[in-house]
């Protein structure tokens, strides 16, 4: 009867949850849609307080969890922090409403991932939903004349500079394997498209001559890879293989039409082009075509990013004499701005699950990378210090059975 | 070492270059008004530029490239725009003549943009200056064999700073002197 009772209420919070993902994107926060979750971390010394507090922030970042009050119960999450022989260990038992869970450990070298493993563990049994904590955020740094492209984790730890230059690395571009990164570079005083291979650690050249090539997206199976060709004052879109063969032009304008991004099922296009004199969005069929003008908001709009879920489109747009990012309809209806600090935040880029941007800004005085939780409008600072800005987004790490039911999780 | 490799890559090009063409480039193109279709890099037009000797073009040093370098004048540009103004026109006029009067170098083109605009629309614009300048040296005169383009948007600021002053700095088109003919 006890149990009964249990199960409608979990189900009850689980419908809660569901019915918040429905519009995860209010004007004001609504933290009070979150499952409630008592987070209680034992352990002593460093290592105990460094999981506490990164559970915390992985917790409030979700947006589908947050912290419980002292009155409320509704899930309890018991973490017991050990070191043994240089090896972090997580034991962690997740309840709700007195039913066990999730009773699992986690093993590894840094207690961070342990805690992101967790994280994302509890998300999925508490609302069925994937959380991102493993995720992993790429941009470029620059130093003077030196450029960077660093992957960051969603943490405290410095992130890895993985591919250095002496000249311009930009508009990276995380692709849906998971392992290769698309960017374009000025080591040949032109501008060539990349491919970087994180665990070969390598970067091959993709296309060069001919022209300038920037701003790759990757079709969401990975085949292939849209991107800008400037050549003769002009900049048209172009698709490529990346198993090799010829581009194809998919526009053909004497305009600027530039930053392509894929709509999740490959279909459609959205695009910036500059054909009425200024800078607007237009979808377009991914075979080419005619194209479709979104909005007209906004004067100056760029960089747009189509939602995982197809739903929604991001981009950057000038209001004023600043740049902020907006959010609005795939159909270009209910445009709604969500950054509000700075003069410059730009490229906006989706979290794979859509609960979250992450943007460059100067709010902080120099550009940095930022992350924006959706549904509370919280915001976090990822980057360190240095100026560093497009971020591009790492997939979802494969969901299964084995990376549920995997008890050392390593790094 | 260097200089020397150098100088011997630079004497294989231009064995090669005689042996293809027989004749050594030139600056000046045909007049626009000409009705004929010509092969505008190669032939030899009725304004002539100042005659060097081809062994010049042997001895370029990176002191020489240096040289070339300080003496060429970058263009500027308005907010947003990628139009010539009186004063960029000016500057382009000079480098056109000081091109068209020294051998031994090409020219990158090279558009800047400052951060008053996105990322990937500036990469773009940059480009868009860049031709602008190109367009005028070759109608001066420069032969476009001498001459490249590229656009670094707003990603490899010359002046860094969040004024007028440096913004103005970074909306620029950068003449770069590169080893060539």
């Amino acid at each position: 009867m006890v149990r009964k009772a249990t199960r409608l209420i979990l189900c009850a919070a689980l419908l809660a949850a569901g019915a918040a993902a429905e519009d995860f994107l209010p004007m004001t926060p609504m933290d009070t849609d979150r499952v409630p979750v008592r987070l209680t971390v034992e352990g002593r010394g460093e290592t105990a307080r460094r999981a506490r507090e990164q559970l915390e922030m992985d917790v409030s970042l979700s947006g589908l969890l947050r912290e419980a009050g002292e009155d409320e119960e509704y899930a309890a999450a018991e973490v017991m922090v050990s070191r043994m022989a240089g090896a972090v260990s997580l034991a962690a038992e997740v309840r709700a409403g007195g039913e066990l869970l999730l009773d699992r450990s986690y093993r590894g070298s840094s207690v961070y991932p342990l805690v992101h493993a967790l994280t994302d563990d509890m998300v999925y049994v508490l609302t069925g939903e994937r959380g991102i904590a493993s995720t992993r955020i790429a941009y470029v740094c620059r130093s003077g004349r030196s450029y960077s492209l660093v992957v960051k984790s969603l943490d405290p730890r410095e992130g890895q500079r993985v591919l250095s230059d002496s000249d311009v690395i930009t508009t990276p571009a995380w692709g849906p394997d998971g392992n290769r990164i698309a960017l374009t570079s000025y080591r040949s005083e032109s501008a060539d498209l990349y491919l970087y291979d994180l665990s070969a650690g390598r970067a091959t050249q993709l296309l060069a001559g001919g022209g300038l090539y920037t701003s790759p997206a990757w079709s969401p199976d990975g085949s292939s890879i849209a991107f800008t060709r400037s050549r003769d004052s002009n900049s048209d879109i172009y698709l490529l293989d990346v198993a090799g063969g010829e581009a194809r032009r998919l526009t053909a304008r004497p305009s600027i039409e530039t930053a392509a991004d894929f709509s999740p099922n490959g279909q459609q296009m959205i695009f910036t082009s500059d054909r009425l004199g200024f800078p607007q969005l237009y979808t377009m069929d991914s075979a080419g075509g005619s194209a479709v003008r979104l909005t007209g908001v906004h004067r100056y709009m760029d960089s747009p990013a189509w939602s995982p879920a197809g739903d929604r489109i991001a981009y950057t747009a000038r209001v004023g004499g600043d740049f902020h990012i907006f959010v609005m309809d795939a159909d270009g209806s209910n445009v709604r701005q969500v950054t509000f600090e700075g003069s410059l935040n730009e490229n906006p880029v989706w979290s794979p699950t859509g609960r979250h941007l992450a943007f460059s800004s100067d709010r902080g005085g120099e550009r940095a990378v930022y992350v924006l939780e959706l549904s509370g409008l919280e915001v976090i600072r990822l980057s360190g210090a240095g100026e560093c800005y497009l971020p591009t987004w790492s997939p979802l790490p494969p969901l299964g059975d084995e990376r549920h039911t995997e008890r050392t999780v390593r790094r | 070492m260097r200089r020397i490799a150098f100088s011997i890559a630079a004497a294989l090009a231009l064995v090669l270059f005689t042996a293809t063409t027989g004749c050594r480039p030139d600056d000046t193109r045909p007049d626009t008004d000409t009705t004929a279709v010509f092969d505008t890099d190669t032939l030899v037009s009725d304004t002539l530029g100042t005659g060097v000797w081809e062994t010049d073009t042997v001895m370029t040093s990176t002191d020489t490239l240096q040289m070339h370098q300080d003496m060429l004048r970058d263009v500027f540009y308005g907010f947003d725009s990628s139009e010539l103004s009186a004063a960029a026109m000016d500057s382009l006029m000079h480098d056109a003549s000081y091109i068209m009067a020294n051998r031994g170098f090409r020219v990158l083109l090279e558009g800047h943009c400052d951060e008053r605009g996105t990322i990937e629309y500036n990469l773009a614009l940059g480009e868009r200056r860049a031709q602008a300048a190109y367009d005028y040296l070759v109608e001066y005169g420069v032969s476009p064999s001498r001459l490249q383009t590229v656009s670094y948007g707003k990603e490899r600021p010359f002046a860094e700073g969040h004024t007028e002053a440096a913004w103005a700095k970074n909306r620029r088109v950068h003449l770069r002197v590169l080893p060539g003919i």
